[in-house]
C-alpha cells in the first residue's frame, strides 16, 4: 500500500511545481569553492535574506536556486570559511561560482562538520553522518594512523564484532550490507591487515558521509548503510604536498594545478614498511617473509568549459604475506569516471562509468607439489543521474544505475607429486539494474518531504549450471537433485524489487525538529563468511536460483535539537528494521571451493531495533561528541537455534563512545576518546565427552549465541604539537603523540574452548585478545 | 578444504607476533567462565577396524564442559553388532568395566570388518535403544613409510621427518583416516587429525593420485618435536565413510576453533540415533568400521 502511496505522491509531486508557476522567474546557479585550493565544497549553503529560504551545493559543489525576479541580497557559507554576501538584480538566469575566504582565525579550530551550524535541524535528511577529514584526523589512532572507517565506528548506531576485525555493523546489519562507495565505486573490502588499518588514505579524502536510514532513491544494491567516502579533487591554485611518516605507514601526497582553474591533480599513496625495519632482526629462516601493504590513490579533473567537467579517479591497494614458498595476497583496485554536464541552470547531470575489483590469491609450494588459488569479483557499471532544481521547493534527482558482475569464486590446482590438477570452480555473472527518481520538497517553512522510489532489477546469467535442491529438515545438508546447464548470457532467474524510500521533517522551533522516515533496500550480492570476522578469502556471491535478495525495510523516527546557536547539537533516534532472507549456514558448513555451496545456506528473518542518543559540540576550543546506542539485532532461521530467535554474532546491548578534543594554545591540542560496549554473543559448550581420546566439546540445548564474551572498553589519547604561527610558512610539521588502549585492557575479540595442551583431559576457556597491551606511538604530519 | 584456514592462521600467528609483536603480546589467556551444565547424555566411542584381535566400543556420559575430575561410565548397556548378513557380535562388559564393551574372535570366526559389509551397531542403555551403521570400504596398500633428517628450518625444528606413499584407489571416491604413531602412541595433536579424501582435501578429482604432500608428510609430523633417532613411526591408513570423514572433520575444526577467523561453534554430528524416533532422548558419539593398511620405519635406518 505504502508503494502507490508514494507512486501517487511522486506523481503529485511532479506536477504540482508547474501548477504554481505563475510569476517571472530566473535560476541563480554555480559553484562554491574554497577560495585558497580552489576545491569545490559539499554542502556549502546559499541563502536569501529576503525570502528567508536557500539551498544547498550537492557533493560536486554544484547549487541551483529559482527566484521570482527581484532584487535580492544572498549569503554564501561554509564552517570554517568567511561568509561572502553578494546582491543580485535577478532579471534572467544567472551563472556565477562564489570563492570563500578561509577564515584564518576558525582554521585553528577543529571543525566537525563543513555544513551550515544547523543542517541537522534544518535538512530532511536523518540518520546521516557526516565526518570532515579534519575532524577524523583529530582522533586518537593505533600506531597513530589516522583512519576513515575506525572512525566511523564510533558513530551512533555503527559497531563491530571486534578489535582487528574488518568492516562495520550498522544498526544490525552485516558487514557487507554496507555500500562503501570511494567516488562512487563500491569497495568490496575496506581493511588492511584483516581489519586494523582501512583501504582509504586519509590525506586524499575529503569527506566522508555515512547514511543509517532515509536512505535516498539514488542508492541502492546494501541493506543496512551507503558509507560515501569523496576524494580530494586536487589543489587548482598551487602545487602543495602533504604526507607523515609513522610507526606502520609512511604517506606522500602531492596535488596541484595541471592548468590553472581548469585542471588538477591529487596522487597520494602509503606503504606500510614494519617488513623494512624488522629485516635486520629475523633470523636467517625468516629474512624472506614478505608482510607489506601499500595503496595509491589518483585523481584528476578537467574543466572543459562552463557546462562540462570531467574526473578520473582510481584507487590501487594490496596487502602480501608470505614466507618462503607461501604467499597470500589481496586487494582491491576500482576505477571511476565522471562527467558533470550542466544542460541548462536548472538541470545538472553526473554520468559515472565504474570498474572495480576484488581479488585475492593464495600459493604454496612448487609445481611437484603445490597448492594455488585466486578468486575475484569484478564489476562494471554505468549510472547517469540528473538533478532537477525545478524551484527553491522542488529539488527531483532522477536516474539509473547497471551493474554488470563477473564472479570468479575459485580458480585453483594443486599438484602432487608432479600430477597437476584443476580444481576451479566456474564463473558466475549476474546483471543488475535500477530505475530512480526522488523529490526534495519543501511545504511552508516548516515540513519538508523526500520521497522516491526505487525499482531494481536483476539477472542471474549463464553461462553455468544451475542446481535444483531437494527439501530436508532444516540445517541438514541439502542434496543437488538435478542440474541445469544455460547458455552464456541466457538468464537462469531474475528477481526485481520496488524500493520506496520516503523521509520528512517537522521543524518545532527555530532549534528543533522531528523527523521520520522508511526506506526498504534490496541487496543482491551475499558475502559468504561463516566466521568470526570476516576474513580477506570469503566469498562475494550472487543472488541465485536458490538464493534469493536479502530486503530490508527500515522505519525511523528521530527528534533534533540545538542549543546555544547550535553549539551543542542533539538527536534521539529510534529505529526498527525487518530483514528477510538472511544468509546462514549449516553446522559445519563448507563453503571454501565447493561447487555445492548452495547446499551449505540457511535462510531466515532478520530483525533490529534500537535507540541512538548523540550530543555533539561543533564549536569552540573544546568539541567532540558522546553516542551512545541501545540496540538488539537478532534472526531466526530454521535449523539454528531450535528455530527459535537468537542474537546475532555483532549483536551489542550498550555501546557508548565519548571523543574530546581542545585546543590548549594554538601549539598544543589534546584528543581523547573511550568506548564502551556489552560483549558480542558466542556459541559456548555446556558438556563435554571423551572420543578416541579427545575431550569434544557439546551444547546439549543446541543454542546459538547463549553467552556473552567479556564487556569491551577502552581508552586512546593523543597530544597534538603544531609549529609556531609564522608569516609565510611553508612546510607545516607537526607531531602526533599517542596511546591506544591507554589503561592497559586486554579486552577479549573472542572466548574459545579446548583442551589443554599440556593435560588434554583438562578443558578450558581461552580469551583471545587482539591487542593485549597498551600501543604508544609517535607520528610526524607535513604539509607544504 | 581445510588448509586454507591453517594457513591463514599461520600469517595470523606472524603478523600479531612479528609484525605487531613488540607492542602486542600475549593475545591468549585462559579466563574464568560461567557455564550451565546441559542434559546427561550418552556418549558412544566405536571406531572398529577388520584388524584381527579384540572389538572394544566405550560408553561414558556427557560431563559439565569444565569438570576436569569427574566420569561417568555407562555401563550396565546391552552392547550388539549385527552385520547385513544377519550374523551378530554380542559385546560384553570388559572386566575393567569403565564403560568398556569387549567382543572376542574366537578362532573359527575371525572376519570382522571384512570389506563390502554394514554392520549395525546397537546399545540399550537406561531404557533407551540406540542404533548405528557403517559399511566398510576398500582401503589401498600403504606402499611405504620413510623418514629423513632435516637441519632447523622456518617453523620446523632440527630432526626425523616421515612421509608416507600410497596411490588413491582410482574411479571411485574414497574417503581416509590417516593414523600416526611415535613408538605406540598416537600422534593425537588436534590441529593434525589427518583425515582427506582421493587422498587430497576435498572431493576435487586427485581420484588416483599419490596422496598430496599436507596429507602424507605435514600431518603426520609434530614440527616442534619431530621424531628422534632411533623412534617407531607407524602410519595408518583408514579407509572410512563419508558421514566418518565429516565427522571427524568436525571434531578437528572444534577442537581448533580458535582465532580471529573462528566459526560458530557447532556441535559435532553423531550418526548414534535413538531407536524410537518419537523419543526426545538423544545421545552423541561414533560408530564406524575401517579396513585398515599399515607401515612402520624407524628413524635414522
Amino acid at each position: 500500500m505504502i508503494r502507490y502511496i508514494l507512486i501517487l505522491g511522486l506523481i503529485l509531486g511532479l506536477f504540482f511545481p508547474s501548477i504554481a508557476l505563475s510569476q517571472e522567474k530566473s535560476t541563480i546557479s554555480g559553484y562554491i569553492k574554497d577560495g585558497e585550493t580552489g576545491e569545490e565544497l559539499i554542502g556549502a549553503t546559499v541563502f536569501v535574506k529576503e525570502l528567508g529560504t536557500g539551498t544547498v551545493t550537492n557533493v560536486y559543489g554544484f547549487f541551483s536556486l529559482t527566484l521570482p525576479n527581484g532584487s535580492y541580497n544572498l549569503k554564501f557559507s561554509y564552517v570554517g570559511f568567511q561568509d561572502v554576501e553578494k546582491q543580485i538584480d535577478l532579471t534572467e538566469n544567472t551563472k556565477f561560482d562564489i570563492e570563500l575566504p578561509t577564515n584564518s582565525k576558525v582554521l585553528e579550530e577543529v571543525v566537525i562538520t563543513g555544513e551550515q551550524a544547523d543542517a541537522n535541524v534544518k535538512n530532511v535528511e536523518m540518520s546521516v553522518n557526516k565526518m570532515e577529514i579534519s575532524t577524523i584526523k583529530k582522533i586518537p589512532a593505533l600506531m597513530g594512523e589516522v583512519d576513515v572507517i575506525r572512525s566511523v565506528q564510533l558513530l551512533p548506531g555503527v559497531s563491530t564484532v571486534g578489535e582487528g576485525a574488518s568492516g562495520f555493523n550498522v544498526r544490525g546489519g552485516g558487514v557487507d550490507q554496507n555500500l562503501i562507495l570511494l567516488d562512487e565505486a563500491p569497495v568490496y573490502n575496506s581493511s588492511h591487515l584483516f581489519g586494523f588499518f582501512s583501504v582509504f588514505n586519509p590525506d586524499a579524502v575529503k569527506n566522508v558521509k555515512l547514511i543509517k536510514g532515509g536512505i535516498p532513491a539514488q542508492y541502492g544494491g546494501r541493506l543496512s548503510s551507503i558509507l560515501d567516502v569523496r576524494m580530494k579533487e586536487g589543489n587548482q591554485k598551487k602545487f602543495a604536498g602533504s604526507g607523515g611518516l609513522g610507526l606502520i605507514f609512511s604517506r606522500l601526497t602531492l596535488e596541484g594545478p595541471i592548468k590553472k582553474d581548469k585542471a588538477s591533480f591529487v596522487i597520494a599513496g602509503r606503504r606500510s614498511y614494519a617488513d623494512v625495519l624488522a629485516r635486520p632482526f629475523l633470523n636467517d629462516d625468516l629474512s624472506d617473509s614478505k608482510f607489506f601493504f601499500y595503496d595509491l590513490t589518483a585523481k584528476v579533473n578537467y574543466k572543459l568549459n562552463d557546462k562540462n567537467r570531467f574526473f578520473l579517479s582510481g584507487y590501487l591497494g594490496k596487502d602480501v604475506f608470505g614466507t618462503g614458498d607461501f604467499q597470500f595476497d589481496w586487494g582491491n583496485q576500482t576505477a571511476s569516471a565522471r562527467w558533470n554536464h550542466i544542460f541548462n541552470d536548472k538541470v545538472f547531470m553526473n554520468m559515472t562509468a565504474i570498474y572495480s575489483k576484488y581479488d585475492y590469491e593464495f600459493g604454496v609450494g612448487d609445481n611437484q607439489d603445490g597448492f594455488n588459488w585466486q578468486s575475484n569479483v569484478i564489476n562494471y557499471s554505468l549510472k547517469p543521474e540528473f538533478t532537477y532544481y525545478i524551484n527553491p521547493k522542488n529539488t527531483l534527482t532522477f536516474g539509473a544505475q547497471t551493474i554488470l558482475f563477473d564472479f570468479k569464486p575459485g580458480n585453483a590446482s594443486f599438484n602432487s607429486g608432479g600430477d597437476a590438477n584443476d580444481i576451479s570452480l566456474e564463473d558466475q555473472k549476474a546483471a543488475e539494474s535500477a530505475i530512480f527518481v526522488a523529490n526534495e520538497q519543501k511545504i511552508g517553512p516548516r515540513i519538508a518531504l523526500q520521497y522516491g522510489l526505487r525499482y531494481s532489477i536483476y539477472q542471474y546469467l549463464g553461462e553455468g549450471n544451475a542446481y535444483t535442491l531437494n527439501d530436508t529438515t532444516p540445517g541438514v545438508e541439502r542434496t543437488v537433485v538435478s542440474s541445469q546447464r544455460y547458455d552464456q548470457w541466457e538468464t537462469v532467474e531474475q528477481y526485481a524489487n520496488f524500493e520506496p524510500r520516503l523521509a520528512i521533517k517537522y521543524e518545532l522551533t527555530e532549534t528543533s525538529s522531528i523527523k521520520a522516515s522508511y526506506n526498504r533496500m534490496a541487496q543482491y550480492l551475499h558475502l559468504l563468511s561463516n566466521t568470526a570476522a570476516s576474513t580477506p578469502i570469503d566469498v562475494w556471491s550472487p543472488s541465485t536460483n536458490n538464493v534469493k535478495p536479502q530486503i530490508a525495510d527500515q522505519y525511523a523516527l528521530g527528534y533534533f535539537r540545538n542549543f546555544k546557536e547550535s553549539t551543542f547539537e542533539t538527536s534521539v533516534e529510534v529505529y526498527y528494521k525487518d530483514f528477510q532472507n538472511q544468509v546462514e549456514y549449516i553446522n559445519n558448513a563448507d563453503l571454501i571451493l565447493n561447487e555445492f555451496y548452495e547446499t551449505q545456506l540457511l535462510f531466515g528473518d532478520g530483525r533490529a531495533y534500537g535507540a541512538e542518543f548523540y550530543i555533539k559540540k561543533a564549536k569552540g576550543d573544546f568539541t567532540g561528541w558522546i553516542s551512545y546506542t541501545l540496540a538488539r539485532t537478532e534472526r531466526q532461521v530454521d535449523g539454528i537455534n531450535r528455530s527459535e530467535w537468537f542474537p546475532t554474532r555483532f549483536d551489542r546491548t550498550h555501546n557508548l563512545s565519548v571523543v574530546a578534543s581542545y585546543q590548549v594554545n594554538p601549539r598544543w591540542s589534546f584528543s581523547a576518546n573511550f568506548v564502551y560496549s556489552t560483549g558480542t554473543p558466542g556459541t559456548f559448550p555446556t558438556n563435554r565427552f571423551n572420543i578416541q581420546g579427545w575431550v569434544a566439546p557439546h551444547n546439549s540445548e543446541e543454542r546459538r549465541n547463549n553467552y556473552r564474551i567479556p564487556d569491551f572498553h577502552r581508552l586512546d589519547v593523543s597530544a597534538t604539537l603544531s609549529p609556531k604561527e609564522k608569516e609565510n610558512r611553508k612546510w607545516f610539521g607537526e607531531w602526533v603523540f599517542s596511546v591506544y588502549n591507554a589503561y592497559n585492557r586486554r579486552n577479549a575479540f573472542s572466548v574459545y574452548f579446548q583442551e589443554n595442551p599440556d593435560i588434554p583431559q583438562n578443558t578450558e576457556a581461552i580469551r583471545l585478545a587482539i591487542v593485549g597491551n597498551f600501543v604508544p606511538s609517535v607520528a610526524y604530519n607535513f604539509k607544504f | 578444504m581445510k588448509m586454507p584456514f591453517q594457513n591463514l592462521r599461520t600469517i595470523w600467528v606472524m603478523v600479531g607476533c612479528v609484525l605487531l609483536g613488540p607492542a602486542i603480546t600475549s593475545c591468549e589467556d585462559p579466563i574464568d567462565v560461567d557455564l550451565d551444565e546441559g542434559t546427561v547424555q550418552l556418549a558412544v566411542d566405536a571406531f572398529l577396524t577388520d584388524e584381527s584381535g579384540e572389538k572394544r566400543i566405550v560408553l561414558t556420559e556427557t560431563t559439565p564442559y569444565f569438570d576436569n575430575t569427574t566420569q561417568r561410565f555407562a555401563d550396565g548397556a546391552t552392547v550388539r553388532i549385527t552385520d547385513d548378513l544377519g550374523k551378530v557380535y554380542d559385546f560384553q562388559a570388559a572386566p575393567e568395566g569403565q564403560g568398556n564393551y569387549i567382543w572376542e574372535p574366537d578362532t573359527a570366526d575371525t572376519n570382522f570388518g571384512e570389506v563390502g559389509r554394514t554392520y549395525t551397531l546397537s546399545v540399550t542403555h537406561n531404557g533407551n535403544t540406540f542404533e548405528a551403521s557403517s559399511t566398510v570400504n576398500p582401503v589401498p596398500t600403504l606402499d611405504s613409510v620413510t623418514v629423513e633428517f632435516r637441519e632447523e628450518e622456518f617453523g620446523q625444528e632440527e630432526g626425523y621427518y616421515a612421509t608416507f606413499f600410497a596411490f588413491d584407489l582410482p574411479n571411485r571416491e574414497d574417503y581416509y583416516w590417516i593414523r600416526t604413531y611415535r613408538n605406540g602412541v598416537f600422534f593425537d595433536d588436534p590441529t593434525a587429525i589427518n583425515v582427506s579424501v582421493d587422498g587430497a582435501f576435498g572431493s576435487n578429482g586427485a581420484d588416483g593420485f599419490l596422496f598430496i604432500i599436507p596429507i602424507r608428510e605435514f600431518l603426520i609430523n609434530d614440527d616442534s618435536d619431530p621424531y628422534k633417532l632411533g623412534d617407531e613411526v607407524r602410519v595408518e591408513l583408514w579407509a572410512i565413510t563419508e558421514p566418518t570423514w565429516s565427522f571427524l572433520g568436525e571434531l578437528a575444526s572444534q577442537l581448533t576453533n580458535n582465532g580471529l577467523f573462528a566459526t560458530p561453534a557447532a556441535n559435532i554430528r553423531t550418526n548414534i540415533v535413538n531407536a524410537d524416533p518419537n523419543s526426545d532422548v538423544k545421545a552423541v558419539g561414533w560408530f564406524s568400521v575401517s579396513a585398515v593398511s599399515s607401515g612402520t620405519a624407524i628413524a635414522g635406518q
